[in-house]
């Protein structure tokens, strides 16, 4: 009797189980996490208000681990947003062709398309060559050039004031650095990388990391020393300036600033990441593409459709942190609407956005915690501001380090 | 005065020779659990060792040849060694607080997923946060590792302080005076009285420990920073990191090797499950604790108390207080909570998680039931008997990481993956050994009323050994429960999205530590009241349950 009501327990449980779907529904996975993923959230209210159930999750840093699920192919949701070009050539097979969304910058828009056919939709841009610095400890007039930051980072530091905030536990934020400083000292090699070209023991990366190195060396540069910098995220370091005033500067992006509104307590400029004189000014963007991986799925489409309007941008663009590169998108903050100016205006000129190089390397250098170009940045930093290796021969070994992971992923 | 007394006690026992019950039933009574475990954990397992070999081998020898990989296996087996040490331990503290009521909250953190544990001690650790002030940068390295330590050891050393304690409490008096009148010392005592009476629970416990440790994921992923991931990897992170740059039959090995290196270490710990203690033993009046016990027991306790008032604390601050200020200053308020149900996502996540872990209790209880009793009073002769535990043993400690890969691959093909019901199925199948393992240790020594018995038919000697072993039952369901409750490795590699876990939620607030740690703690104290409540509720019987094997 009882093991009779126990079966027939049993396969109720199994029978609610297995038919729980009665909505139509769409799984969407992000990299965003806390307040970006509350952002993204809201942006998909209305869309969600319109009979839809999203189902949004966060893969973290891991978010190419995930598409590429190779433990559970019907696991891999039907949308997912993507922060990098080659995300798009390591998946393709999995993507699903999307009619290219309109008002988005040609340039831009060949990002995704392979072979003429179109992958997915951008939905969010990053201007990651930003200064950001406290307005009452200096004025934004005091670096315009690479040497004039330097010789400043450098007095403050002796004086007693560290200069900089770094969350060098998240290992885009110094590859961020590396990649503006190439990008200025020669965009020719940048494009090479980008392209996948054996350069990394070429002269002017050397000299890119030679310069970024440089800065990570000072000593008294960062608060609580470049032991502290490794330990601490970049939403942390932003508290170090503008809520603590722990240093003066942090060199960032566009998203820095919902970080500083909502924890900062004091008043916030920026400044474009410097080059030296003669060189052309770096603009490293990022950006979040909306693809498709499941063609069966309507309600991916539409979704996909929903946040390539102006309409949804201008949900996130108002709250700030978020970046269109469709110029029907106005609703910014007033200190960030140059930001959005700017990474349209440099790629409608010229050739076309530097995108984050780190973000478009594939194999054994995709970068995430504890790998790829992440892992190699952070021994990098460790080994200038921590062990004091000497400059050239930090270089040279990151260097051969970064050529060698490259020749093995071949 | 009297040194020892005898009494008589009469062998309820069920009879071994003359009626030895049809091996069939055994047999029918085993299938379900066999079928379930053989599906989910052994096949993925045989399949494992012949992806291995695909290429000849070759994939043993990338394990050591390429260093992350050997790196991760190092440290995986460095957290295998720490389980019995963390055992050892718990069995020190309860030996020096013997006869200390109430050290029962010591092993409230099995309650409590190893996902809040990470974040409770990152909270505790991190740059600027309340350790810190001691000194040293404790989540660089080397400091993280006694972080990782401390956080596993804050996790299931209580465990084994309740069950040696309950140990300790059962050894014969009698025969401890005997000794000692024999003029053995102390030592020799220690090894030959009270050692054999805390082993089968001891190792009980041991295999418990040895199976988180196999199981660390979330605990090195959330609690070291990134820079500080490569340093602490083990196994299973290694492989979700870096699985498209290494080869498939590189993997199977470092899963085959892994499964080999635990199986091993719970071989050894087999013959403390199988042996059996001659003697029943009355509960005994216990020796009142010294003073020594009482402060030992209130300084462990205090101790214990340490991370969860982390988190707590936390969680009472508004979001901008808890990222900038931390627990001991002001602003304190309840803008985190709302932060934390702000998406819905949070109660969604809650009512699906409860269902799923109700439904792999229920499941746990009415496939390990049978299975147990088959093994414990099934009839079976003794060296076959021997032989399934031994193989139960093995097969309750394969770490999960190590059957989902292939194990995905078949769900897969089938289309079962991401349904909530396949990932109910992988839970039970994976606790279906440990619950087989306690229950039997419990079914051996119970003794159902002979007379209401006989006059039944065979199942109903089932339910009366199973109504007389109901703690053991209990546990098992309890803990299937909390365990399926706190997963995070599993379905995060198996579930997807829609597995809607609870873990998950919290999970997705970890990116950015700092500025979401207020909302973060308030989600892992919701997800944690639930649990816990149950834990603390039933830790009477649950202590009973894990010990129930030792009364004979």
């Amino acid at each position: 009797m009882r093991r009779r009501e126990a079966m027939t327990g049993l396969a109720l449980l199994t029978l609610t189980a297995a038919c729980g779907r009665p909505r139509e529904s769409v799984r969407v996975v992000v990299i965003w996490s806390g307040s970006e993923l509350s952002r993204f959230r809201s942006v998909l209210a209305p869309f969600v208000r319109g009979g839809v159930d999203v189902g949004v999750r966060s893969a973290g840093n891991d978010l190419d681990a995930l598409i590429a699920n190779r433990v559970a192919r019907t696991a891999v949701p039907d949308v997912a947003l993507i922060q990098s070009p080659a995300m798009v050539d390591a998946h393709r097979d999995r993507l699903t062709p999307l009619p290219p969304a309109r008002g988005i910058p040609a340039s831009w828009a060949d990002l995704l398309a392979r072979d003429g056919t179109n992958y997915g939709v951008w939905f969010k841009a990053a201007h990651k060559s930003l200064v950001w610095y406290r307005r009452d400890r200096l004025g934004g007039d005091q670096a315009a050039t690479w040497d004039q930051w330097v010789d400043l980072c450098r007095a403050m530091a002796a004086s007693g004031h560290p200069p900089l905030a770094l969350g060098a536990a998240d290992g885009w934020v110094l590859t961020d650095w590396f990649e503006n400083a190439l990008l200025s000292v020669d965009p020719e090699v940048y494009r090479a990388l980008v392209g996948g070209a054996p350069l990394w023991t070429h002269p002017r990366v050397r000299e890119a990391l030679r310069r970024v190195g440089e800065v990570w060396a000072i000593p008294g540069a960062f608060p609580g020393g470049p032991r502290r910098a490794l330990l601490i995220q970049f939403d942390q370091a932003v508290l170090d300036v503008f809520r603590h005033g722990r240093a003066a500067m942090l060199v960032g992006a566009d998203f820095d600033h919902p970080v500083i509104e909502q924890f900062g307590s004091a008043p916030a400029g920026w400044f474009r990441f410097p080059c030296r004189e003669g060189e052309k000014r770096s603009l490293i963007v990022g950006g979040d593409a909306a693809v498709l991986l499941n063609r069966h799925s309507d309600a991916g489409r539409e979704l996909i459709a929903w946040l390539a309007t102006p309409r949804a941008a201008d949900i996130w663009a108002r709250a700030g942190g978020f970046l269109s590169v469709n110029p029907a998108v106005k609703d910014y903050p007033p200190d960030l609407a140059a930001l959005a100016d700017q990474v349209r205006a440099e790629t409608t000129t010229g050739q076309g956005p530097a995108f984050d190089l780190s973000d478009q390397l594939g194999g054994r250098l995709t970068g995430s915690d504890g790998r790829g170009t992440w892992k190699i940045f952070q021994d990098f930093f460790a080994g200038v501001a921590i062990h004091r290796t000497p400059l050239d021969v930090a270089v040279t070994r990151t260097c051969e380090r970064l050529a060698a992971e490259q020749e093995a992923s071949s | 005065m009297t040194a020892f007394h005898v009494r008589l006690i009469e062998d309820t026992r069920a009879p071994v020779r003359g009626h030895r019950s049809l091996p069939w039933r055994a047999v029918a009574y085993l299938l379900p659990a066999t079928a379930l475990v053989g599906a989910v954990v052994v096949l993925p397992l045989v399949w494992a060792v012949v992806v291995s070999f695909d290429d000849g081998g070759h994939g043993y020898g990338a394990l050591w040849t390429d260093h992350g990989i050997r790196h991760a296996i190092v440290n995986s087996l460095v957290w295998l060694v720490l389980a019995p040490v963390v055992c050892a331990f718990g069995l020190f503290l309860a030996w020096q607080a013997r006869g200390v009521r109430r050290l029962g909250v010591l092993a409230a953190p099995i309650a409590v997923s190893t996902l809040v544990t990470a974040v409770a001690f990152r909270l505790l650790f991190t740059p600027g946060g309340p350790a810190d002030a001691l000194g040293g940068r404790f989540l660089g390295s080397p400091g993280i590792w006694p972080v990782l330590g401390l956080a596993f050891a804050w996790q299931w050393a209580g465990l084994a302080v309740v069950v040696f304690r309950a140990g300790l409490g059962r050894v014969p008096r009698d025969l401890t005076r005997m000794a000692q009148a024999f003029g053995h010392g102390r030592r020799r005592r220690w090894s030959t009285v009270t050692l054999p009476a805390l082993v089968p629970a001891g190792a009980l416990v041991l295999i418990v420990a040895l199976l988180a440790a196999a199981r660390v994921f979330e605990l090195v992923l959330i609690t070291a920073p990134g820079s500080e991931q490569a340093e602490v990897d083990v196994a299973g992170v290694h492989w979700w990191r870096w699985r498209l740059d290494v080869a498939e039959s590189t993997w199977a090995a470092l899963s085959v090797v892994m499964f080999l290196c635990v199986a091993a270490l719970a071989l050894a710990l087999l013959w403390g499950l199988s042996r059996q203690w001659p003697n029943p033993v009355e509960e005994q009046e216990e020796p009142p604790p010294g003073v020594r016990g009482r402060v030992v027991a209130v300084l462990a306790i205090a101790v214990w108390l340490v991370p969860p008032a982390v988190v707590l604390l936390t969680s009472l601050h508004t979001p901008e207080a808890a990222a900038s200020g931390g627990w001991w200053s002001g602003g304190f308020g309840f803008g985190s909570y709302r932060d934390a149900f702000a998406s819905g996502e949070l109660l969604d996540a809650l009512s699906n998680t409860a269902v799923r872990s109700v439904g792999a209790a229920l499941l746990l209880v009415v496939i390990a039931v049978p299975a147990a009793y088959a093994l414990a009073r099934g009839g079976l002769s003794r060296r076959t008997g021997r032989i399934l535990i031994a193989v139960t043993t093995v097969v309750a400690v394969v770490p999960p990481q190590t059957v989902i890969v292939e194990l995905g691959r078949v769900f897969d093909d089938l289309r079962l993956l991401g349904a909530p019901t396949a990932l109910t199925l992988v839970h039970t199948a994976l606790a279906v050994p440990l619950a087989v393992l306690l229950l039997r240790a419990a079914f051996v020594s119970a003794r159902p009323d002979p007379d209401r018995v006989r006059l039944l038919d065979p199942d109903s000697v089932l339910f009366a050994v199973a109504r007389e072993s109901w703690p053991a039952v209990l546990t098992v369901a309890v803990l299937e429960f909390v365990l399926v409750w706190n997963d995070f490795v599993v379905g995060f590699l198996l579930g997807g999205p829609e597995a809607g876990q609870v873990t998950f939620v919290l999970y997705d607030q970890t990116r950015e530590f700092t500025t979401s740690s207020g909302v973060l703690a308030a989600g892992a104290v919701v997800s944690t009241v639930i649990p816990l409540t149950l834990v603390l509720g039933t830790g009477k019987w649950l202590v009973q349950g894990f010990t129930q094997g030792v009364r004979r």
